[in-house]
């Protein structure tokens, strides 16, 4: 069973950027500045390229004849593991920068753990590649939360709104699936419910600084890495994995 | 939304001087920054940035080229050439 839960936890971490990709990737052309649209694709891009990472790695586990793109697209919403946070629509450009501001405080911590304490060398690798890109991407969510945050009485309403939304999503995500503790246990992995404090404190510190509030109501329990996701998932997938579906093995 | 034009200079890993690579615009100085890595470096990584607000610029008229750039080569009164240096002075 150690491999299969390998497997499975390299598709929690790679679906998470996969499907944020896909997500940031609905900007293109629409986003409120030209200079904005470049920041957010070059953002989609740069998550693709970590999917891509863990989705190589996690088809060098199964036996049989798979790769990256049969794992992107062939998959259904029940074997898609990324957390819920990441398939919630873009909605307007408060939502996608605090949800962008959520996920990659998170993303900056497990790869840095990753970094620091995992047994697998091939693991380290990736998040040695990741890491600058990580930073990179929360330094732009952060900078754009302030200017929201402190802006006009509508940037902050708006962002008001989307902490409001999007934190329901966000604790569940240091619950370990079944894999994921046997992947503690082996050391290929992080224990990221050991990190759960911090990261609220960290969220909590910033927005104090901001004077935004965290919101103290009832979360969801459901992460989305078991693979139970929200309504949008199987909207998300129809679209993403329509050509190779309608037309397998198809190339440019 | 009133947003300055800023012009960028980049200078590349093998370079010795900011090049201007173009302008954009953006809200603050900060944002300025992190748009120029965003929009001008997407190939190839540069090293240094400068990002300047437009206003700040004070350049030469391209009008008045002629007046200011008519090359010293062309003022032969300039060069001190016409002189014989004596062999006993050697090379100068």
């Amino acid at each position: 069973m150690k491999d299969h839960s390998r497997h499975i936890t390299l598709l929690i971490l790679a679906d998470s950027p996969l499907i944020n990709a896909q997500r940031l990737s609905e900007w293109t052309g629409h986003a409120p500045q030209l200079e904005i649209d470049i920041a957010l694709t070059n953002m989609a891009l740069d998550k693709l390229g970590h999917a891509r990472l863990l989705l190589q790695y996690a088809a060098t586990d199964e036996e049989g004849d798979t790769d990256e793109d049969k794992l992107a697209f062939f998959r259904d919403v029940r074997e898609f593991r990324n957390w819920n946070l990441t398939e919630l629509p873009d909605g307007d450009f408060g939502v996608t920068i605090v949800r962008q501001y959520f996920f990659d405080i998170y993303q900056e911590m497990l790869w840095k753990q990753i970094k620091e304490n995992s047994n697998d060398t091939h693991l380290q690798g990736i998040a040695a590649r990741v890491l600058p890109e990580i930073k990179y991407h929360l330094n732009f969510s952060d900078m754009w939360l302030e200017r929201l945050a402190l802006g006009t009485e509508e940037s902050r309403e708006r962002v008001l709104n989307a902490i409001n939304e999007l934190w329901f999503f966000v604790p569940a995500v240091f619950l370990n699936t079944p894999e994921e503790v046997n992947m503690i246990k082996d050391g290929f992995l992080p224990d990221m419910k050991t990190f759960q404090k911090e990261y609220t404190n960290t969220v909590r510190q910033r927005f104090n600084d901001l004077n935004l509030p965290l919101p103290s109501h009832p979360v969801h329990d459901k992460s989305g890495k078991e693979g139970y996701h929200t309504e949008h998932l199987g909207f998300i997938l129809a679209e993403m994995q329509s050509l190779q579906r309608e037309m397998p093995g198809l190339e440019w | 939304m009133e947003w300055k034009l800023y012009e960028v200079f980049i200078r590349s890993k093998k370079g010795l001087h900011h090049k201007h690579a173009g302008s954009l615009h953006a809200p603050d100085e900060q944002l300025a920054l992190k748009n120029a890595r965003d929009v001008y470096t997407r190939r190839n990584e540069g090293v240094s940035i400068w990002v300047v607000p437009s206003d700040q610029i004070i350049a030469s008229d391209p009008g008045e080229k002629e007046e200011n750039f008519e090359p010293a080569k062309n003022k032969i009164y300039r060069h001190p050439t016409f002189y014989d240096i004596p062999d006993e002075v050697g090379h100068m």
